[in-house]
């Protein structure tokens, strides 16, 4: 898919769909991770790397979440080059970045605070403490373009990399820097003839929250201390045990299903009836082939959770049926009395007929 | 793996009682719009009332309760 219909996908998904979706940017992650497993499990490798832009804080920092040849997640920092003086640049992974470009240049470049500091005490530079910040200050019909050509710098990163994302995930601190975000990439979408990706998605997502969550095991010591257990029922009969302890992954054929209690999760397949209308996290997968072509999100049931979420939802039910009964008695008494107003309404015309013409 | 049937039973509930609640919160919510169409109608009609009122005893004060 190129990207131009990446842009009518971003153009396409409204804050509602997102919102959904945004059951938690670190499940999605998680979900990722399991479905290294499961993909594994059934001998197909078709993650396809994923491109997380993190730009909370007036930071930029990119990472790939893919799945190396052993079928391990892998998240990987992208660098950025960025401007440190006069033909002189450095490499940061992620760093407060800003940009800056000389007075009545279109070219931004992008730098570290540090730097900003230095050249916006120079005369004839444009700078960008915090490029949202900054294109907020303009006219509204201005900042899109204003946004543009300030996050072009970062954006070229996307240009060094021939790698074909299967997604690219844009975190932000609140919805309308989304708002703001949307119009400018499907603009530079246009201009970005040899970058691919299928899906464009953005998150709002709480500035102190780490993205990386257990799913992105940046550090060896993180996925040695790490132990989960995993189960994907494919049917009453048969089910697969995926666990990961000690930075490895193990799939082995569960011939004792201990406790639901006991797995991190659980997927189930071949379930009837679909309750993904009613929770966004949950997905149905009617067989194997659905569950594999599922998008990596809501990859897994959360069902552990989910069903000792059962006596609750009982619970729920009852309220959602008492609300109910009361709302169709007050419109049933609406109902009664419009019929009266209309009544009286009438019989008043027809007495003050005349004069009210 | 040894059978264990009490996992897709207990999962079978889960579904049923989901689908279950999402028909109550669709019937709630045609409810809720049959209710602002009604509060709508209520409005307009007071309104009309109001104004036939009015015009007829215009030293007549409307009290809007």
């Amino acid at each position: 898919m190129t990207n131009k219909s990446a842009a009518s996908t971003l153009l396409a998904s409204d804050p509602a769909i997102r919102q959904q979706s945004l059951a938690g940017l670190v499940q999605q992650f998680e979900d990722a991770f399991v479905q290294s497993f499961v993909v594994a499990a059934v001998e197909k490798t078709d993650f396809q790397p994923m491109l997380i832009v993190d730009m909370r804080q007036g930071c930029f920092a990119a990472a790939v979440a893919s799945l190396d040849t052993n079928q391990q997640f892998r998240r990987t920092v992208r660098p950025i080059n960025v401007d440190e003086g006069d033909q002189v640049t450095s490499t940061r992974p992620r760093t407060t970045l800003s940009a800056y470009c000389k007075r009545g240049s279109t070219v931004w470049r992008a730098c570290s605070t540090s730097r900003l500091d230095e050249v916006s005490t120079q005369a004839g530079n444009e700078t960008a403490l915090n490029i949202f910040t900054r294109a907020f200050e303009h006219p509204a019909e201005q900042q899109s373009d204003k946004l543009v050509a300030m996050w072009f710098p970062f954006v070229r990163m996307f240009k060094e990399n021939k790698t074909d994302y299967a997604a690219i995930i844009i975190v932000l601190d609140e919805q309308r820097q989304v708002e703001l975000i949307t119009p400018a990439l499907q603009w530079l979408s246009e201009r970005l003839e040899d970058i691919r990706w299928q899906s464009a998605q953005f998150f709002c997502v709480d500035p102190m929250r780490d993205l990386r969550g257990f799913a992105f095991l940046n550090e060896p010591t993180q996925g040695l201390q790490a132990r989960y257990r995993f189960l994907l029922v494919h049917d009453a009969d048969h089910a697969t045990e995926i666990s990961y302890a000690g930075g490895f992954l193990r799939y082995d054929t569960a011939d004792q299903v201990s406790d639901p209690d006991d797995y991190a999760k659980i997927g189930v397949i071949g379930l009837s009836g679909s309750a993904a209308a009613f929770d966004p996290r949950v997905l149905h997968f009617e067989e194997m082939q659905s569950l594999e072509d599922a998008a990596v999100m809501n990859y897994v049931l959360r069902l552990p959770a989910l069903l000792k979420r059962i006596p609750a939802l009982h619970e729920y039910g009852f309220e959602l049926q008492e609300t109910l009964r009361q709302t169709q008695q007050q419109n049933t008494e609406r109902t009664a009395l419009i019929k009266r107003l209309q009544r009286i309404l009438t019989h008043a015309k027809k007495l003050l007929g005349t004069n009210n013409k | 793996m040894s059978h264990n049937s009490e996992l897709p039973q207990t999962t079978e509930m889960y579904w049923q009682l989901q689908i279950a609640l999402n028909k109550l919160d669709d019937e709630l919510h045609k409810e809720r719009a049959r209710q602002q169409q009604l509060e709508a109608s209520l409005r307009e009609l007071h309104t009309s009332l109001k104004h036939l009122f009015s015009q007829q005893w215009p030293k007549l004060e409307v009290h809007d309760e």
